[in-house]
């Protein structure tokens, strides 16, 4: 006999992808459980030891367990990735539909707006303005929302644009509903799954955009601990102790990664093009 | 006094090619509560006709060339979209060739129908469902309550319908345009909705414009209809003379076609030849490359459509040939 189980098809990509976010989600949940040392406790005893059963990951210049560190650096980690997400794809989305919505003067207007921000790279637009408004979450944040939301706004437009001639829109329009009726209540709704699609791949380009400030000292310069913060500290030991940088760096690839193979699966479940 | 009056009605289409038309002045009317029936084969301008009378051309190059729409005392051609949108669905309801593509696929069937109750009278939501479900009982559906919960994806194509004309119906329309309603149903589940579309006549005193591509449905449900070729009307009829006595080879060459109609000694009938691609122009009847009653008069100059009776108009010069 047969279980009644709705059938979800699980791609190995989805499966990966799910299980590399789990354990980021998990790394950041049970940190204080999970971390054989505390991250701060300086020892001058026990500098820049290599890896061994005691240290996985080694220790640092002054002592600290760098697994332990990696660790605990996955929170803000994830917070610039998970947050660094949301305004992109606020502002695009909304952009995406209004453009769409004013036809095309409105979509002239977008792809200007699109090309001009776009002409830049989003590494060479992010950092002065982080510099600008001041290192931190807060100026990251603004960085990704001004640089971030043109791949959110042109597929939000095209998808505006596509429904905006299918037979249910224009249905809508022959039993009187109205313009601004339709685009939110009809036309936003079903155009938001491409745009999370998106979103879900956008996440590991966020951390790694976030790692990148982090290296350059523009998002934890209070001394927190972050993974790009970490590698930069490694960066400057390298010839002596690899693996101050090598580990956070691994780090880092698993986690873009995993979100990289989970929005390519749920592209293939969904029928995006991810 | 006809409810709806379409006179000289010519829709074009920018494409890269040129300018196309699709529909080349069309001219015919419909009384309250008659059904009148749009036959003829695909790309022959029928949904572009149909979509022409509520200005919801398919796709964004199309315009109305040319003609009169006349609904209520206004020309709908020329109505600014602001006055049009009071006759979308409150006049004029429109029925779309796939029911599945016609309903929002993220919305229930109870929040679909609602929607359109609630924007029409201001009706608090639960009085807007419970007109939903009165709704969907007066299409034929016993159990409301389980269809409302229900998604466009998880409905089978006979029910959709039936969600899809409740819909329509929901803002009390006078006039219902349904393209091909019953394309794609079992045999049994057409008959059904052809029968609903009787009843609403009956009951409502609703008009309904019905394209088709079967004269055989046609000629059983509709009070007359229109037969279409190369984007103009060929023939029009009352019920039953289309079939029994067609007066244009187009509509002859239709019936023939149909099986079960002939007696089964005759074999079937194909009709020869192509239809014109969708805006091509030929001089001469545009059916004359397919007619096999073509003399040479057919072949130059532009042969119109002629009213030979009161309830009659052909476009054929030898109807009276056909008549005998």
């Amino acid at each position: 006999m047969s279980l009644a189980l709705p059938q979800w098809h699980f791609s190995p990509a989805l499966r990966r992808g799910a299980i590399l976010a789990g354990i980021w989600v998990l790394l950041v949940a049970g940190a204080d459980v999970l971390a054989p040392y505390d991250p701060t406790i300086r020892s001058v005893k026990e500098v820049f030891l290599s890896p061994s059963w005691a240290h996985w990951f080694g220790t640092d210049e002054e002592g600290r367990d760098v697994f332990s560190r990696a660790i605990f650096a996955s929170r803000l980690d994830f917070e610039l990735a998970m947050l660094g997400v949301f305004p992109p794809f606020a502002i695009g989305t909304i952009l995406g539909l209004l453009a769409a919505h004013g036809g095309d003067f409105g979509e002239a207007i977008l792809k200007f707006l699109a090309r001009s921000v776009g002409a830049f790279p989003t590494y060479l637009l992010a950092i002065p303005i982080v510099a600008l408004v001041g290192p931190g979450l807060r100026g990251f944040l603004i960085a990704v929302a001004l640089t971030g939301w043109v791949g959110y706004a042109l597929k939000v437009q095209s998808e505006t644009r596509r429904l905006k001639q299918s037979d249910f829109v224009i249905a809508g329009r022959g039993l009187g509903f109205g313009g601004f009726r339709i685009l939110v209540l009809h036309i936003f709704p079903n155009s938001l799954l491409p745009a999370l699609l998106l979103a879900v791949s956008d996440v590991s380009a966020m951390l790694l955009l976030g790692c990148t400030l982090g290296f350059l000292g523009l998002i934890a310069p209070a001394g927190d601990v972050e993974w790009g913060a970490m590698i930069a500290q490694g960066a400057a030991n390298l010839d002596s102790a690899w693996w101050l940088a090598l580990f956070p760096g691994l780090v880092v690839l698993a986690m873009a990664t995993g979100f990289n193979l989970l929005s390519q699966g749920l592209a293939e479940r969904f029928g995006g093009e991810g | 006094m006809p409810l709806l009056s379409v006179s000289h009605l010519s829709v074009e289409f920018h494409t890269p090619r040129g300018l196309l038309r699709a529909v080349d002045d069309v001219s015919f009317a419909i009384e309250p509560a008659e059904i009148l029936g749009l036959v003829g084969e695909s790309g022959v301008g029928k949904t572009v006709t149909c979509r022409a009378l509520v200005r919801l051309l398919p796709g964004r190059n199309g315009r109305i060339a040319s003609g009169r729409i006349d609904f209520a005392g206004r020309d709908i051609a020329r109505l600014p979209e602001e006055e049009l949108r009071h006759y979308r669905g409150r006049q004029i309801a429109l029925l779309f060739q796939d029911p599945a593509s016609q309903l929002d696929p993220i919305l229930n069937v109870g929040d679909q129908l609602a929607e359109m109750i609630l924007l029409q009278e201001g009706l608090d939501p639960a009085m807007a469902a419970r007109q939903a479900a009165a709704l969907l009982e007066q299409v034929g559906i016993d159990d409301p309550a389980r269809l409302m919960a229900a998604y466009p994806y998880q409905l089978g194509p006979g029910l959709l319908r039936r969600v899809a004309i409740a819909q329509a119906l929901a803002s009390s329309p006078r006039l219902l345009i349904a393209d091909e309603p019953t394309k794609g149903l079992d045999p049994g589940v057409q008959a059904q909705i052809l029968r609903l579309l009787l009843d609403l006549r009956d009951r409502r005193g609703l008009a309904v414009i019905m394209i088709s591509q079967d004269l055989g449905v046609v000629s059983q449900l509709c009070d007359s209809a229109a037969v279409m070729y190369a984007g103009r009307i060929v023939e029009r009829a009352p019920k039953g003379d289309l079939l029994n006595r067609p007066l244009h080879p187009y509509s002859e060459a239709l019936a023939q076609c149909l099986p079960g109609v002939a007696p089964a000694s005759v074999p079937l009938h194909e009709i020869a030849g192509e239809p014109l691609a969708a805006g091509e122009v030929i001089p001469g009847c545009r059916f004359h490359p397919r007619c096999p009653h073509v003399i040479d008069r057919c072949r130059f100059g532009d042969v119109q459509l002629v009213e030979v009776s009161a309830w009659r108009a052909t476009a054929c010069l030898r109807w009276e040939d056909m008549w005998q």
